[in-house]
């Protein structure tokens, strides 16, 4: 408990005292920074309906995922930042308008089609024999490697497949 | 003189349930480093040095790509400054013989020099890195481990 950092507000003399909390009216108002009370109902309220929106939603699960994507982007971006670093790489050059052009740079892909065995040794001693490639919506080819025993994928990349069609 | 060293893959390779979640996996790992891509996609392979563990490429653009073994995967990155790689190796007659018991020559040496005076792009997935040159078959980066000296790891390349 200590004494309020948000100041004072000349237009409310609730504000006045600095050492109450949640304008002495815990049961209608939240002060979780100790700043601003703010009236609980509203928390409340949009809580809950953000809530029955999501449960409502046929997609919730593709939205759930995204948002764990969003936090895993948020996180590495925090990571990075506090690494810092001299390299001029270490600067993050990329800037998405939205989180999910940052994160679903990859679309559905299209017409995923057998590439052939793959040659390397290593992925096909893992089981990982086959090599795939499809396109996404905008022309970018994605390729990775199958285990036709598992039906698990490993190795997905942007494909050369663009280099030779350019 | 040939030598045959026993080896097994580095890393287990992480496993996703379709192709699309594999490369947003990759897409995502990668996001901060798009840009390094970028800015060697299309120069020209002048150089490189290798000591069997590390690989430094020169460009055209006076970038280098710097190409390593990691815990459990590829590393890599792109700096502007030559880093010296120490113990530079020449080409001899290895075979790497896998678990399965095929054995396969590490052929780095005629697989890089194919790639000089070419324009090259990368394009990492979450622990492997591929190379290729314009309109030429795709290579990546792996890493084998010494099965009788597990401290002896190789930096593989080989066609994927």
């Amino acid at each position: 408990m200590g004494m309020d950092p948000a100041g004072v507000n000349p237009n409310d003399p609730r504000t006045f005292n600095r050492f109450a909390y949640a304008n002495n009216n815990p049961y209608m108002y939240v002060d979780p920074d100790g700043r601003t009370a703010t009236v609980l109902g509203y928390a409340l309220v949009i809580g809950t309906v953000a809530y029955v929106a999501l449960a409502a939603d046929p997609n919730r699960q593709q939205r759930i995922d995204k948002l764990k994507q969003g936090f895993d982007v948020l996180q590495q971006g925090w990571k990075a930042f506090n690494e810092g670093g001299d390299d001029e790489s270490d600067t993050v050059q990329e800037e998405y308008d939205s989180l999910d052009a940052a994160v679903g740079s990859v679309d559905s892909l299209d017409d995923v089609e057998f590439e052939g065995k793959t040659k390397n040794r290593g992925l096909r001693e893992q089981g990982f024999t086959e090599k795939w490639t499809g396109v996404d919506s905008d022309g970018i080819y994605q390729s990775g490697f199958k285990n036709p025993k598992t039906g698990k994928w490993t190795g997905g990349h942007e494909s050369s497949r663009n280099n030779q069609n350019k | 003189m040939t030598k045959i060293i026993k080896v097994t893959q580095g890393f287990i390779p992480n496993e996703y349930d379709s192709i699309l979640e594999a490369t947003t996996a990759s897409a995502q790992k990668n996001i901060l480093s798009k840009s390094k891509c970028e800015s060697i996609k299309g120069k020209t392979f002048l150089d490189y040095k290798f000591n069997g563990a590390s690989l430094s490429i020169h460009l055209d653009n006076e970038k280098y790509l710097l190409v390593s073994i990691g815990d459990k995967a590829i590393e890599w990155d792109v700096v502007s400054n030559e880093v010296d790689i120490q113990g530079q190796i020449k080409g001899e007659d290895v075979f790497f013989e896998f678990p399965n018991g095929d054995k396969e020559l590490w052929n780095w040496e005629r697989i890089l020099n194919g790639f000089v005076g070419k324009k090259i792009a990368i394009s990492p997935s979450d622990q492997f890195l591929f190379i290729y040159a314009l309109g030429e078959s795709e290579y990546m980066f792996d890493i084998l481990i010494d099965s009788e000296n597990l401290k002896n790891k190789f930096l593989f390349i080989s066609e994927s």
